[in-house]
């Protein structure tokens, strides 16, 4: 493998020498160049597979680029005009003229100007190409690195060359019959020998040997373009290596040729992404101990940044923590702010995830606390003109301002600030956080169609730029919205859709399969399929602790849930508890605090001692208040309702819940939708109650008629709104919230004495029942 | 000599060509068998090359003649030729050692030198080991030095009694350990420890040892029955490695008398040779055994020397021998060779290009096919040639000598030392890569490091003229004028009909003011260039600057030509003695190259290093000097004299010397009758035009003047003489007409 050159860029020469020629015509030009320059200027990354198709392009990309280019001369296209300077080249050394000549197609620098008009000399002839231009560097690097190639790399180069340009040999005998001596080497046809001579099999045994293919000639640095793109491609993405490079990769392999050490690191994030530790441990110590040397720059710290990553990835925190301590040491001794920034960036985040293990940092006090941090972080940033840390900083500190319950102008400001960064600093990976974490506080504040509208717009417009990891959380709370609003079908699709290569990364993969199962354990909750659904909340719970806090929660409630569905009160108080009692170790957010209170109330309501669970009511309510967390609010008052329809305050419970059922319209949230309009339904009831009750205590027959008609109208209200939650029950396929409202309905056509439609819904009840046990049963 | 030689031996050829065949085949089976026995790779190599390279034929008949030569029947011929089966007591001893033998012929296999000498040889050190040392080192002032100590040494450590082979291959072991310590220790090559003076210890021992013996031998078998011509020859190159080399010569010469299948001797025997006249003389003392091995020794020693004298001879030898070996490698090599160095390029490379298609893993004397290719200039030949030899062996001396030819083709000077010196790496006693090396540190512009690399390649072989030559130049370059003159007479004397070589004498004299002598060098460079009938300087040595360029056509001419180059040196010589009539001769001479009669004139090329256009500023003084080449000289003189004596003789014909401005222009415009107006001979002809105005003949100067215009060379000189030449006329022409009538050549 050559360093530099490789047949495809000696065609490219070849195009250029036409090009300069000047037997292209104007309108032409602009197409011969773009063909010209996207071949040399590999920097810029457009997309992978252009990458890869040049770094073995075949004589035959090049027809396609160029077929049906006219060229000056009537008659001959481009594509003619190259092969005829291609095939022109037909030994070792036309091939050394070729290369050793191509400087002449370069303009004159600024020195031999000079000297030529001071001594007065003639002009001599010279190219036109401009000697700083890309393609003028390009020539200047070409001959260069010929000039510094051994012999028998060129001779190499010259039957790399032989077999590169062989498929366009039957386009070239067509246009120029008889001219062709040789396809090999016109000195073979000199000795008058044909290919099967021994001589011949000597001098072009390495063509023999892959003769089978379309073997792809690549040069080392070639080679080191391709990785350095995959390996930023991967470490800003987080996913694996695509199968063509791999194939590629092999193909090198195969090669045998002394690939670079960039490899070892490639290879090491991939086994790192597949999940399997020792190879990318040992990949990873492989790749440090070939480039210690290598380099002039040590790369100390940044083999233990890695390795703390590394570490930290596979679970083992106790030791990532002082890898990266070490890291950090290794950095400010070597004064490389941006291994540095990046190394507290990382232990900021890792803080967060894992509080528990922090122990020892805080200790030191290397961060200070979160938010000293943050400034810390945002500051550096600045200074070392990381944009993307900046972007990511500003966003962690809204986050923190959500979790906190903090004034939301600061966290809308955040996040704008973010995105200001992303525009101006032109940072597109970080857009689609910046519209995640948008989407988190939307839904927080109760607007869901915004929040979901920010999700589409990431997955559709930015997913490409994203970290993976970023794409996947969006997709899975996307699938969470829809099924709250009630499209579960939907939602299910969304997860299906996701595309393979994220899941192809191992952590992504579990990520996944955890979050489908949540999905599916609380449709089946919800569905009233226990038995299912407890099967696979045993199996999330077995796998504890997940690596995010959050998942760990979800599954956490789900839990709960499921021990309330089966009147397993007690059980689930004492999760609940278990639970409230760790959370603001791991997880220091007032949503889940409110969650909490708010389901204990639920909780002590539903064992008929609501009046126990008023003050956490009363407390979440106030929480959710002043956070400014919306659903959260509304579920902790309807609990609220519920506590006052228990102690018959009937009035005031329709009060509340009338109050807070637009919002929680707002909310897209059917359950909470569905149980407010039960609760309402309960006060209506209550309240008609009421009213009999006061007639029979006082027997005023005057009022009896009118109480009558309130009672009825109550009634009337109550059959209405239980049918509205009846259908927001059947949205999201709530079982027994279906159910309640038959039954409810039931009685009241009952009281109101019709049978008929009583008994109507009694087959409704049955038949309902009977399907979702069909449906789930088998 | 050389031809009765050959008869004498062909002589033995004719009566039956399938007897010899078949003596020749048993023989070189014998003397492959033996060589490979005692680790001569290389000799074994050539012997078995020749062997396979008789013709098929009648194998199993002559059968019978190998069986009477032999002695008894044999069944396997291996085991018959193995043992030395004349020599029963030789033969027991070889039996007796057969286990000891084989293990230290497997060291050697291995290369462990040292190991495989301790298996018979006792070792080296006293008995008494370092106490010794330390002994006699305490009474220094007491014991009498070396002689003592020598002889003690002899009479201690007398050789055991061993069969020959087996002390042959002992010390040869042990004076290949030598050498391998003497590479060690000259380190990286032109490096500071490779000085060329790191020696091998083991010699002198060697030698020492190598006298007792056979003088204790001889003494016991006078007629040398006994003796089979292997330890002689180690003997005789152990000599030539210590200098003593009539000694060595001796000695070989009793090596191949013995034993004349062995190659090996042969060619360290040609080694030694310094000149034609010492083969010559080798071949008429009588000496040298009478068959078929003495014509390839002869052969080989004529093309090693660059003997063209007798070069029918060679060629009626190298004819004949291919008769008999038809497919000899080596033999078609070497009369590649030899058309080589008769400057036949276009046969020696057919030849080399059949060698090549035959052979093609062959790479032994490929080097000399890329020099061939390079003179020839052939460069996507030599491109191929390197790219075979490298798909070949990347790291053979041979391989290495090819791409650095080529890569100095290319003018990729840095690139070619750094092969040249990768050959040498390989092979310190590879010459030619010296000599190449050299070449391309001149054009480095490093003379030191050229006159080193020269220095060793004439250290490696003194009758390399190629080496000789270059270290002139260095020393020119340096101005260091007698060095130089010192090594280009060398050169001159290895290739005495070498024009190159006797203009660069002549250049070299004209320098140091010793005009006549350096007139008598360019007269013999004048006959030399007819000797060869074509422009030998160009391509005799392939390192000129300007013949690296431009393909010049290298057609031979039909006849003799003079050089005009080196009339005009002559005639600026002369000038410069002062003798200017001399001087207008060969002016006239040199003019006259380019108006010939003749048609189609031939075409050539003539590059010159531009210190010889400066030369002549030297002021002169005739120095006398009784030079060792003057009666040579005086041949040339005489020879060249009578042609320049009728320069309007029409012994000369249209010669276009491409100029300084590039030769393929010049041989565009000459393609019809003599145009040959060149640089040099409108320079003749200006000075001829100032001659003959200075002489106030003023008709004659005006016209040479014209025509210069007209040539369009000097025309800024040219015009000023003709308004001169006016002037003049018209200050004296009202007067009287005009002094000397001598119009009439024009009217």
């Amino acid at each position: 493998m050559g360093r530099f050159l490789t047949p495809s860029k000696v065609a490219l020469l070849a195009l250029a020498q036409v090009y300069s020629k000047g037997s292209i015509p104007l309108s032409g030009t602009a197409r011969v160049l773009n063909v010209l320059i996207s071949r040399i200027l590999l920097d810029s990354k457009e997309s992978d597979e252009l990458l890869q198709q040049q770094a073995g392009d075949t004589v035959l990309d090049l027809e396609q680029a160029l077929a049906g280019q006219a060229s000056a001369i009537p008659g001959r296209t481009v594509w003619d005009l190259l092969l005829k300077a291609l095939w022109a080249i037909d030994c070792a050394d036309a091939l050394d003229w070729f290369i050793s000549d191509t400087p002449l197609l370069l303009g004159k620098t600024r020195d031999e100007l000079l000297k030529e008009r001071d001594e007065g000399l003639p002009p001599q002839p010279a190219g036109k190409i401009v000697r700083t231009s890309p393609l003028g560097l390009f020539i200047r690097r070409c001959s260069l690195e010929y000039l510094r190639l051994q012999f028998q790399d060129s001779t190499a180069l010259w039957m790399d060359f032989i077999a590169y340009r062989m498929p366009s040999k039957g386009a070239f005998t067509r246009k120029n019959p008889h001219v062709l001596r040789s396809a090999f080497d016109s000195n073979i046809a000199d000795l008058e020998i044909d290919t099967s001579n021994t001589l011949t099999g000597i001098m072009f045994r390495r063509m023999l040997e892959d003769v089978d293919g379309q073997q792809k000639t690549y040069s080392t640095y070639d080679c080191e373009k391709l990785m350095e793109f995959q390996v930023s491609e991967m470490q800003s993405l987080g996913g694996r290596l695509p199968d063509t490079m791999k194939t590629t990769l092999k193909q090198l392999a195969r090669l045998g040729t002394s690939a670079p050490k960039l490899t070892h690191y490639l290879k090491f994030l991939d086994s790192w992404r597949a999940g399997d530790f020792t190879s990318a441990f040992d990949n990873l110590h492989r790749y440090f101990d070939y480039t210690m040397q290598s380099r002039d720059r040590t790369f100390y710290q940044y083999a233990l940044l890695n390795l703390a990553i590394l570490q930290a990835d596979f679970g083992c925190h106790a030791e990532a923590i002082p890898a990266m301590q070490e890291a950090i040491a290794t950095a400010r001794e070597n004064r490389d702010t941006i291994c540095l920034n990046y190394c507290m960036s990382w232990l900021y985040h890792f803080g967060r995830a894992f509080p528990a293990q922090m122990q020892s940092i805080r200790e030191t006090g290397i961060l200070g606390n979160e938010t000293e941090g943050l400034n810390f972080l945002k500051s550096r940033a600045k200074e070392a003109e990381m944009w993307t840390l900046l972007s990511t900083s500003l966003l962690s500190e809204a986050k923190i301002n959500l979790q906190h319950g903090e004034s939301l102008a600061m966290c809308f400001e955040n996040i704008v600030k973010a995105s200001h960064v992303n525009v101006v600093k032109n940072v597109p990976n970080c857009t689609g956080p910046a519209l995640l974490m948008k989407s988190t506080l939307f839904s927080r504040i109760g607007q869901t169609h915004q929040a979901y509208s920010c999700g589409e717009r990431f997955l559709l417009c930015h997913s490409k730029n994203a970290p993976l990891e970023d794409v996947l959380k969006c997709t899975i709370r996307q699938a969470a919205l829809l099924t709250q609003m009630g499209r579960v079908s939907d939602a299910q699709a969304n997860m299906a859709k996701i595309p393979p290569h994220i899941l192809k990364v191992l952590k992504y993969k579990i990520y996944h399969t955890t979050h489908t199962l949540i999905l599916r354990a609380r449709h089946l909750l919800h569905r009233n399929a226990l038995d299912s659904a407890g099967q696979i909340i045993t199996q999330l719970v077995s796998q504890q602790p997940h690596p995010e806090t959050d998942t760990s929660t979800q599954v956490s409630l789900l839990e709960i849930d499921l021990l309330i569905r089966r009147r397993e009160l007690m059980a689930a108080l004492d999760r609940l508890n278990q639970l409230a009692d760790k959370a603001p170790l791991e997880n220091n957010d007032v949503s889940l605090k409110c969650r909490l209170l708010t389901l204990k109330a639920t909780l002590f309501a539903k064992s008929d001692k609501a009046l126990q669970g008023f003050s956490l009511a009363m407390r979440a309510v106030e929480l959710a208040h002043s956070a400014r967390i919306l659903p959260d609010l509304w579920a902790a008052t309807l609990a609220l309702a519920h506590i006052l329809l228990q102690s018959y305050e009937f009035a005031a419970a329709r009060d509340l819940v009338a109050a807070i059922l637009p919002q929680a319209l707002e909310c897209l949230d059917c359950e909470l939708v569905g149980r407010c309009y039960l609760a309402l339904a309960d006060s209506y009831v209550g309240l008609a109650g009421l009213a009999v009750s006061s007639e029979d205590g006082e027997g005023k027959g005057k009022e009896n008629g009118k109480d009558k008609q309130t009672q009825k109208q109550l009634m009337g209200s109550a059959v209405d709104v239980l049918e509205k939650a009846g259908e927001q029950f059947r949205w999201i396929q709530e079982l027994e919230g279906q159910l309640e409202a038959l039954a409810k309905m039931g009685r009241i056509w009952m009281w109101r004495g019709d049978a008929a439609v009583a008994n109507e819904m009694g087959e409704k009840y049955m038949s309902l029942r009977k399907e979702y046990a069909e449906a789930d049963g088998c | 000599m050389a031809t009765i030689n050959f008869n004498e031996s062909t002589t033995s050829v004719p009566p039956d060509q399938g007897a010899l065949v078949a003596e020749l085949r048993d023989r070189l089976t014998e003397a492959t068998i033996k060589c490979s026995e005692r680790c001569l790779y290389q000799s074994a190599k050539w012997t078995a090359e020749l062997l396979d390279s008789l013709p098929e034929d009648g194998d199993q008949d002559r059968d019978q003649d190998a069986q009477m030569l032999g002695a008894d029947p044999p069944t396997s011929s291996y085991r018959m030729l193995s043992t030395s089966y004349d020599d029963p007591h030789e033969a027991a001893l070889e039996a007796k050692e057969a286990s000891k033998y084989l293990l230290a012929k497997s060291y050697f296999d291995t290369k462990e030198f040292d190991r495989c000498a301790a298996v018979f040889l006792p070792p080296v050190i006293p008995a008494g080991g370092l106490a010794v040392f330390e002994k006699s080192r305490a009474r220094t002032p007491l014991s009498t030095p070396s002689k003592r100590g020598k002889s003690k040494a002899s009479d201690l450590n007398p050789l055991p009694k061993l069969s020959q082979k087996s002390l042959f291959l002992a010390l040869y072991a042990r004076y290949l350990a030598g050498e391998k310590r003497k590479e060690e220790e000259s380190e990286m090559v032109l490096g500071p420890a490779d000085g060329g003076q790191s020696t091998n210890r083991e010699v002198a021992p060697i030698s020492r040892q190598l006298e007792d013996y056979f003088r204790i031998r001889d003494a016991s078998d006078p007629q040398l029955k006994r003796s089979h011509g292997w330890l002689e020859y180690l003997h005789g190159v152990v000599l030539a490695r210590s200098k003593q080399e009539d000694l060595a010569q001796e000695w070989l010469l009793r090596s191949v008398r013995l034993n004349p299948y062995h190659w090996g001797a042969w060619e360290e025997m040609s080694h030694l040779l310094s000149s034609v006249d010492d083969l010559n003389g080798q071949l008429h003392s009588g000496f040298l055994p009478q068959n078929v091995m003495t014509l390839i020794y002869q052969v080989h020693a004529n093309v090693d020397l660059f003997s063209t004298t007798d070069s029918n001879a060679t060629a009626t030898a190298l004819d004949s021998l291919i008769d008999i070996f038809p497919f000899s490698t080596y033999l078609l090599t070497q009369q590649a060779l030899f058309y080589y160095h008769s400057k036949d390029f276009d046969t020696a490379s057919s030849i080399f290009q059949d060698i090549l298609v035959d052979h093609p893993y062959r790479l032994d004397g490929l080097d000399h096919y890329s020099n061939i290719l390079y003179v020839m200039a052939d460069r996507p030949k030599l491109a191929f040639l390197a790219h075979l030899a490298t798909s070949v062996d990347k790291f053979r001396p041979e391989t290495c000598c090819v791409v650095g030819n080529y890569y100095s083709l290319c003018s990729h000077h840095e690139k070619a030392v750094m092969y040249f010196r990768r050959a040498l790496t390989l092979d310190r006693s590879f010459l030619s890569a010296w000599t190449l090396m050299g070449h391309e540190y001149i054009e480095l512009k490093n003379t030191h490091a050229a006159i080193e690399s020269y220095r060793r390649a004439v250290d490696v072989n003194r009758k390399d003229y190629r080496a000789w030559y270059g270290l002139g130049q260095a020393y020119e370059v340096l101005d260091m004028g007698f060095y130089a003159l010192f090594y280009y007479q060398r050169a001159a004397g290895l290739r005495p009909y070498d024009a190159k070589m006797w203009q660069a004498v002549g250049s070299c004299y004209a320098k140091m003011n010793r005009l006549e002598q350096a007139i008598k060098a360019l007269k013999r460079a004048l006959a030399a260039g007819t000797y060869y009938e074509t422009d030998s300087p160009a391509q005799s040595f392939n390192t000129s600057v300007a013949s690296a360029k431009g393909k010049s056509t290298r057609k031979q001419a039909g006849r003799k030509l003079l050089d005009p180059q080196t009339l005009w040196d002559i005639a600026q010589l002369y000038e410069r003695m002062p003798n200017e009539a001399e001087a207008a001769r060969y002016m006239e001479l040199c003019l006259s190259q380019e108006t010939g009669q003749t048609m189609g004139g031939s075409k050539t090329h003539k590059p010159k290093h531009k210190k010889q256009q400066h030369k002549g500023a030297a002021s002169f003084t005739a120095v006398n000097a009784s030079q060792r080449d003057d009666s040579d000289d005086g041949d040339g003189d005489t020879e060249v004299l009578s042609d320049a004596t009728s320069p309007s003789s029409n012994a000369t014909e249209p010669l276009s010397p491409a100029g300084y401005h590039g030769g393929n222009q010049g041989e565009e415009t000459n393609g019809g009758f003599g145009t040959g107006t060149t640089a040099t001979t409108s320079r003749a002809r200006l000075w001829l035009a100032r001659y003959a105005f200075k002489n106030d003949d003023l008709d004659r100067a005006e016209r040479l003047a014209e025509e210069l215009c007209m040539d369009g060379f000097e025309v800024e000189e040219a015009k000023g003489l003709v308004r001169e030449i006016r002037g003049r006329r018209e200050a004296t022409a009202p007067g009287a007409s005009t002094p000397f009538a001598f119009a009439g050549d024009e009217t």
